[in-house]
């Protein structure tokens, strides 16, 4: 035994105390401000759930077409979004659609700047390394009980939990990605009289491009991942439909609910996994 | 193979031999004890109350392995392991346990809590203080925009945990008593996420109207009130149970039989060690004053059981013979 030289139980309650101070002052204004993004969520997933099912397939196999210009992907993914609807978990599939697009488009907004500023200062990098292993690595339900208290159950602190989660490697790639342009190139831009900004949007970020797709390629699969959690602090969807299954041990359920999360990776990765190769190649022909 | 190294290695089976003997030195059951431990703290206490008399009093090895009630009363009658769950809420395995006493695999030993476990309505008492007409679940629906959650317009009904047969009932008399039309019936997800939200609403002073059932550290700790519903009626019941019942009649939840799940194993092994855990039984009122007393003390289950063994004695030497008891006392000194 490790000898006891301090109570942990004087920690723990100095944290407890401190927590609940700050849900008692901040808890009903937090969530007032956060009332807007609650309902640009409640926007999307109304949007997606109101669309006939058509014109959701349709739309996203046309994304898939522009992102590879082939047919072949675009009818693969139509029909993993009709096996959704075909398993039954067409509602299901549509809140878990909505809140990934929310997720995505959250830690690419946090994810692609932060890269950035990692590859352009050293220090930075050195300070962000260990905060993003804590984000990989934290058991989410450690900071996630913290923020029902403050949020509520809900989207919320689903969506801060996903992207907790997703948006490392999203990080670490931009970073790799800009780090990684060659500095003959960047010498050359320099010599033409780019400023920093000109360089970082007309060189380094589209040379980065095929890194940073990766990254977000890396972020949507690492956030459908994390769907189960997500429905354990109130989130509806196809999670919500594999927890019920497990405890209520109706393996059926659970398994055509963790199918129909499969078939939404599928979609998710060859997209955007598409736009990377698309953009990759495009380096070549240019280069 | 070299000398030392040859003395090493049988040093090393001795320590291992000695130490697995004296771990079964009087143990009726010759192998290590299998218990539940159920994600809830009351549960979770009294699974390390009942490992730790058995092992100080008993002599007997035990592990402590995390579960759920319906899969481990699964695999309790499926396998016989694990071999104690020790609050197992009938309600919410009832086909299980039939199973198990059909097939003589595990059985019921007896029931924790005298008073039975309740699961009911709450709403919190400065609700009631503010609005005192509030008495029954029926007359929450003209209150509905007291509950609301930003983004709704209806009120929020923060229901049982999913996989519990009382998340099945809450809906179907949500539907039966005309709530519905008022109020979101809303899944926190899991147990953690309940309680969150039922403790930063009660921390604020905001209303809240939410499934709970005690004894359980929320209700010790915190004043809720019960909100009245109509007597408890088992014909009705039998369909309100279900999650797909198409026809949900008002009615009242049953008082909920929380019963020792014991393996067959034990029974026939052990008779001492079943004899004990039939025994086993708390005051709810106990259970309640414990648990608030390891929240407010931020003690985990295992400090909470140490502080129930030296601080009740009353209670649990009647569970065991006189020498088994005085093992445990002497060990807890």
């Amino acid at each position: 035994m490790f000898p006891e030289m301090i109570d942990p139980r004087v920690f723990r309650g100095v944290v407890d105390d401190s927590i609940e101070q700050f849900v008692i002052q901040w808890a009903t204004s937090l969530e007032e401000f956060f009332y807007p993004f609650l309902q640009l969520l409640n926007f999307f997933e109304s949007v997606l759930l109101n669309s006939p099912w058509w014109l959701v397939v349709g739309v996203v196999s046309a994304a898939a077409y522009a992102s590879a210009r082939k047919l072949s992907l675009a009818a693969l993914i139509a029909v993993a979004m009709l096996a959704i609807g075909f398993l039954g978990l067409w509602e299901d599939g549509m809140r878990t659609l909505a809140l990934m697009l929310v997720c995505t488009l959250v830690a690419t907004a946090v994810g692609v700047p932060l890269g950035i500023l990692m590859s352009w200062s050293n220090r930075f990098r050195a300070v962000m390394l260990p905060v993003l292993d804590i984000m990989q690595t934290m058991p989410s339900f450690v900071y996630l009980i913290p923020a029902i208290m403050l949020f509520g159950p809900g989207k919320i602190p689903a969506v801060l939990a996903t992207v907790v989660y997703a948006v490392p490697p999203l990080i670490r790639l931009t970073d790799l990605g800009i780090r990684q342009v060659d500095d003959e190139i960047i010498e050359a831009a320099q010599s033409f009289g780019a400023n920093r900004m000109q360089k970082l949007f007309w060189v380094q970020i589209p040379l980065a491009l095929p890194s940073i797709m990766a990254g977000i390629n890396q972020a949507t699969m690492m956030a459908l991942s994390m769907v189960v959690i997500a429905s354990m602090i109130g989130a509806q969807g196809l999670g919500f439909q594999v927890l019920q299954g497990i405890t209520r041990l109706e393996v059926g359920r659970g398994l055509m609910a963790g199918l129909a999360i499969v078939l939404l990776a599928v979609v998710f990765d060859r997209i955007t996994q598409a736009f990377g190769k698309r953009a990759q190649a495009h380096l070549h022909t240019n280069s | 193979m070299s000398k030392p190294v040859k003395t090493l290695t049988t040093l090393a089976a001795c320590i291992l031999a000695a130490t697995t003997l004296s771990a079964h030195a009087n143990c009726e059951f010759g192998e290590t004890i299998q218990i539940a431990d159920m994600s809830w703290a009351s549960a979770s206490t009294i699974a390390h109350v009942e490992s730790k008399i058995l092992e100080h009093g008993f002599g007997c090895k035990t592990e402590l392995i995390p579960g759920e009630t319906v899969t481990t009363a699964t695999t309790m009658v499926k396998k016989g392991r694990p071999h104690i769950a020790p609050e197992l809420w009938s309600s919410n395995a009832k086909k299980l346990l039939e199973e198990g006493e059909e097939k003589g695999t595990a059985y019921v030993a007896g029931s924790v809590f005298t008073g039975g476990g309740i699961d009911a309505w709450w709403v919190p008492k400065y609700v009631i203080e503010q609005h005192p007409d509030i008495k029954s679940v029926e007359d929450l629906a003209r209150y509905s925009e007291l509950f609301q959650a930003s983004g709704s317009d209806k009120g929020r009904f923060y229901n049982s945990i999913p996989g519990w047969s009382s998340e099945a009932r809450s809906t179907n008399l949500m539907h039966a008593y005309g709530l519905d039309k008022n109020f979101d019936v809303f899944s926190a997800g899991s147990g953690a996420a309940l309680d969150a939200a039922i403790v930063s609403n009660y921390k604020r002073k905001k209303p809240i109207f939410f499934f709970y059932w005690a004894p359980s550290a929320i209700l010790g700790k915190y004043d809720m009130v019960k909100l009245d519903m109509k007597p408890y009626d088992a014909a009705n019941d039998s369909c309100n149970a279900e999650p797909n019942c198409k026809t949900p009649v008002t009615s009242g939840f049953p008082v909920v039989a929380v019963n020792t799940l014991v393996a067959s194993k034990i029974k026939d092994k052990a008779p001492s060690i079943y004899q004990f855990l039939s025994k086993v039984q708390f005051e709810n009122d106990t259970v309640n004053k414990l648990l608030a007393w390891g929240e407010d003390n931020s003690a985990d289950p295992e400090q909470t059981a140490e502080y129930f063994l030296k601080n009740h004695q009353a209670v649990w030497t009647t569970w065991v013979p006189k020498d088994v008891a005085d093992k445990v006392i002497a060990k807890l000194n």
